[in-house]
């Protein structure tokens, strides 16, 4: 006979959480402290490189805390776990890599049609298919927003050093738990596994959402209730005997195949992150003021663009660094100002071009866009970003 | 249409539970699947559990509209992965009663890999396998428990695959209660469902089950099903499991039923839990 | 001041646990900035460990470096393996028993008895202690209390005879000039 215990033993867990202070931390290590600090109680993983380091620490970590930790047979397995205990009001994520992350991408549109708040850290690493598993790859930010069939969206972040490790796993989780959407923290081999300075600030100075639980009695409760954009949240085992379907469904969580429904749907799973996409999405703007030319650039790549901009500086060159810090939404009003007064734009990222397609979509009427492919497996140095940027000077 | 709806006695009792606006429901003509549902209801307004914490979960196909009319937290996720959503819902909160409803081939084919990883780490969760022999939803084509010979829009030339004897492969890898009835055995499904509550640990039942579509192009129609559930099933609590493999199409094949394995292997779930203790020094 | 370290050796020679102590000591027990960026050779077992840190008084725009300012290898293999990429001017920390080195005339190579100093200590294992605590002595990157209070901080077994072999490096750098 099973022995009927309320909720998880999480009385003390603050004693157990990361103190605060200043570390010397690896970046996949701060984001399982961050997801601990967070809130997170469970984590679904399955072995794979570069990720593995956030599984092993929750492994250690989680029951310290009173959470739980599965390995589980696989990634789908891990994407399904964390939505089911989401809806059972615990905040739970996964780690994964680019195998492990296309395992995944059925599971990241149930989450975003049941609207499950869960959060995914993937851990990029070179491609495609085995790659190179040890090393770097930034080729899954189009696989991070449009993996899944349907229309659908989701927030990644796109950490670039353990700080940001921690700081952003920390906003994942409020974001995932604000907007009832699954948040992927978009890191890459480098960043998860290099290790540098961390500082933890005072717990009570960190922001952490809860659920956005409902207020009204049960008979008048829809879970899926379009008078709002983002609706409230009830969780399993509260009394609201409620019904949610990877089907297309009304307001009541019901199945339906009116077109009515469908539109009303979708259009809300869309329009909750697209009409916040200027709260939620961020970037990072340096030397951009008298830019001539802007080097686009994010995760471990925007540390060595950089030292390539520093380097341009010291030569003359006005070149500047624009660092998304969301890759979805992506903060294209950032770079407005610099295109308006008729910067040019370089973008470089680890793969064969893919957020050079969105900077294209916002602005290749306006500027001249240049690109630098960078095939996986190395992080291109500040010497090859220079040739490239006096490369676009000279032509 | 649903305002008109009338119930037959057999549902009266259990009306609290079902989503009556959602009637009528999408099953065929004959289908075992209301039936199974209306067991279900049962055996939770028996369990002593309070409705809240029931929680019924579920795949794609058939079988798994299920929590679409019962009225309860009910979670109808993709195909294949109603074990690991539920395994992740009931070890964060094991306080619920989370019971699975799917088929064949959400549980075996797709979700065949949780299936048996979840009876292997010993997840304390219910799952009520309803084995309709095919793919029913989709139109007909052949499942992991589809028997030889069997006609089915894929297997035009007949069926020529081996296929899963549900049981056998639940007890071969360790299951802490496995029974197997019929539509028409609801009192004994109802108790296993009752006693499947308070298994701790991974319950199994097999619901063997009519379908119109396999009927249709197997000359077996739901009727005629039923009268093979009558006429060829043998209940044995101790029946050899490695010989209950199940051929409606085979008059001499007897139906063996019954609740053929109880064991009392922790869940893992207890095991987590006792872990946590361990971990906190305590 | 940026300095680029890049520490070497075989699997077992503590080669990530100095990088660390250098990385720890810089961040959380002086307030200098310092990253850390490890590799394997690709064998799991037996094969060599790599640990290339970087120590700034600023923030560190990219950790990544192929010429480091600093090499310390403690094997033949992995010193053969570097010895090339050190930077013009560089200097080059040989483990003196087992490295011959080769001739290189624009850095500066200075030979250890790490392994010799940390057995004499009572701790083969040490030898990592013994190189880190001539590399303080020499670079004067980071004060000792800073890297003791590392070592403190990191090292899980016998702390004292850690701290012993650390000050038999320290003494071994005192008179050698670069």
């Amino acid at each position: 006979m099973s022995e009927r215990i309320s909720l998880l033993t999480t009385e003390r867990a603050e004693e157990w959480l990361l103190k605060p202070g200043v570390y010397f931390m690896q970046g996949n290590i701060a984001s399982a402290e961050a997801a601990l600090i967070a809130g997170c109680r469970f984590f679904a993983g399955y072995p794979i490189t570069p990720s593995n380091e956030i599984a092993e620490h929750m492994a250690r970590r989680l029951p310290q805390i009173g959470g739980y930790f599965i390995q589980f047979e696989d990634e789908i397995a891990s994407i399904n776990a964390i939505i089911g205990a989401a809806y059972g009001g615990v905040k739970s994520m996964t780690a994964t890599s680019g195998p492990g992350f296309s395992l995944m991408q059925e599971g990241i549109g149930l989450a975003a049609m049941i609207e499950a708040p869960v959060v995914i850290v993937d851990v990029q690493r070179a491609g495609p298919s085995t790659g190179i598993p040890t090393l770097v790859g930034q080729g899954d930010v189009m696989q991070a927003k449009w993996g899944s069939h349907g229309d659908y969206e989701i927030v990644a972040y796109l950490p670039n050093s353990v700080q940001e490790m921690f700081d952003l796993t920390i906003e994942a989780f409020n974001t995932a738990w604000e907007y009832r959407v699954p948040v992927i923290v978009l890191a890459d081999q480098s960043v998860g596994q290099m290790i540098e300075r961390l500082k933890v600030p005072p717990l009570d100075e960190i922001k952490v959402v809860e659920r956005n639980a409902p207020t009204v009695p049960p008979e008048e409760y829809l879970p899926f209730d379009s008078r709002y954009l983002i609706p409230p949240m009830a969780v399993a085992g509260e009394g609201y005997r409620f019904h949610v379907t990877a089907l297309t469904h009304d307001d009541r969580g019901y199945p339906s195949t009116s077109h009515e429904v469908s539109t009303k749907l979708v259009t809300r799973l869309v329009r909750k992150i697209r009409e916040n996409e200027k709260v939620i999405g961020r970037y990072e703007a340096i030397a951009l003021d008298d830019a001539e030319l802007v080097i686009v650039a994010y995760g471990i790549t925007s540390r060595s663009a950089l030292r390539a901009v520093r380097e341009a500086r010291r030569e003359g060159l006005k070149v500047g660094l624009f660092r998304p810090i969301t890759a979805w939404p992506f903060p294209y009003w950032g770079l407005r100002e610099a295109v308006d007064r008729g910067a040019r734009i370089l973008v470089v990222e680890i793969n064969m071009g893919q957020m050079v397609r969105v900077v294209r979509e916002h602005y290749s009427n306006l500027v001249d866009i240049y690109f630098m492919p960078w095939a996986p497996g190395s992080v291109p140095r500040p010497h090859d970003i220079l040739l490239k940027v006096k490369e676009v000077y000279g032509g | 249409m649903s305002g008109r709806l009338r119930l037959g006695l057999r549902t009266e009792s259990i009306k609290s539970l079902l989503r009556l606006e959602r009637f009528p429901h999408i099953w065929c003509p004959g289908c075992g699947i209301g039936t199974v549902v209306k067991c279900y209801a049962e055996a939770v307004l028996e369990s002593g559990i309070p409705v809240e914490k029931h929680v019924v979960v579920s795949g794609i196909g058939c079988t798994s509209r299920a929590p679409g009319y019962i009225k309860l937290d009910g979670f109808h996720v993709i195909h294949g992965r109603a074990i690991p959503f539920a395994v992740g819902l009931k070890t964060v909160r094991q306080d619920l009663e989370v019971t699975i409803i799917a088929g064949d081939g959400d549980l075996l084919s797709i979700g065949g890999n949780h299936f048996i990883h979840a009876i292997r780490r010993n997840d304390d969760i219910n799952v009520i396998l309803v084995n309709n022999f095919i793919y029913g939803m989709t139109g007909g084509q052949y499942g992991p428990t589809t028997t030889i010979g069997s006609i089915t829009t894929t297997s035009p030339y007949g069926f020529i695959e081996g296929s899963f004897n549900v049981v056998y492969l639940a007890a071969a890898l360790g299951a802490n209660f496995v029974a197997r009835w019929t539509p028409l055995h609801t009192k004994e499904l109802t108790s296993a469902i009752l006693e499947m509550f308070k298994v701790d640990g991974f319950a199994l039942i097999e619901v063997v089950s009519p379908c119109l579509i396999y009927g249709e192009m197997n000359n077996l129609p739901p009727l005629e099903v039923m009268k093979v559930f009558r006429d060829r099933a043998v209940i044995d609590h101790d029946a050899d499991l490695s010989k209950t493999y199940i051929d409606l199409r085979d008059p001499k094949k007897p139906i063996v039923l019954g609740n053929f394995v109880r064991r009392s292997r922790p869940s893992y779930q207890v095991l987590a839990r006792e872990l946590i203790k361990r971990a906190r020094g305590g | 001041m940026e300095v680029r370290l890049r520490l070497i050796g075989a699997g077992g020679h503590g080669i990530l646990l100095a990088g660390n102590i250098i990385g720890t000591a810089a961040t959380v027990y002086s307030s200098k900035n310092a990253t850390m960026v490890i590799a394997y050779s690709p064998a799991q077992r037996g094969g060599w460990s790599r640990a290339d840190v970087v120590v700034s008084d600023e923030p560190i725009d990219f950790p990544i470096f192929d010429h480091p300012d600093v090499l310390v290898a403690t094997t033949q293999e992995t010193y053969d393996l570097e010895i090339g990429n050190v930077r013009s001017g560089g200097l080059i920390v040989y483990e003196e028993d087992t490295v011959k080195p080769a001739v290189r005339g624009d850095v500066t190579q200075l030979g250890v008895p790490a392994f010799r100093t940390a057995i004499k200590v009572g701790f083969r294992i040490s030898a990592n202690m013994v190189l880190l605590g001539f590399l303080t002595e020499l670079l004067k990157l980071l004060p000792h209390d800073a890297v003791k209070l590392a070592i403190k901080a990191r090292v899980k077994r016998r702390i004292d005879v850690n701290l012993q072999a650390y000050e038999e490096g320290v003494r071994l750098a005192r008179g050698v000039r670069l």
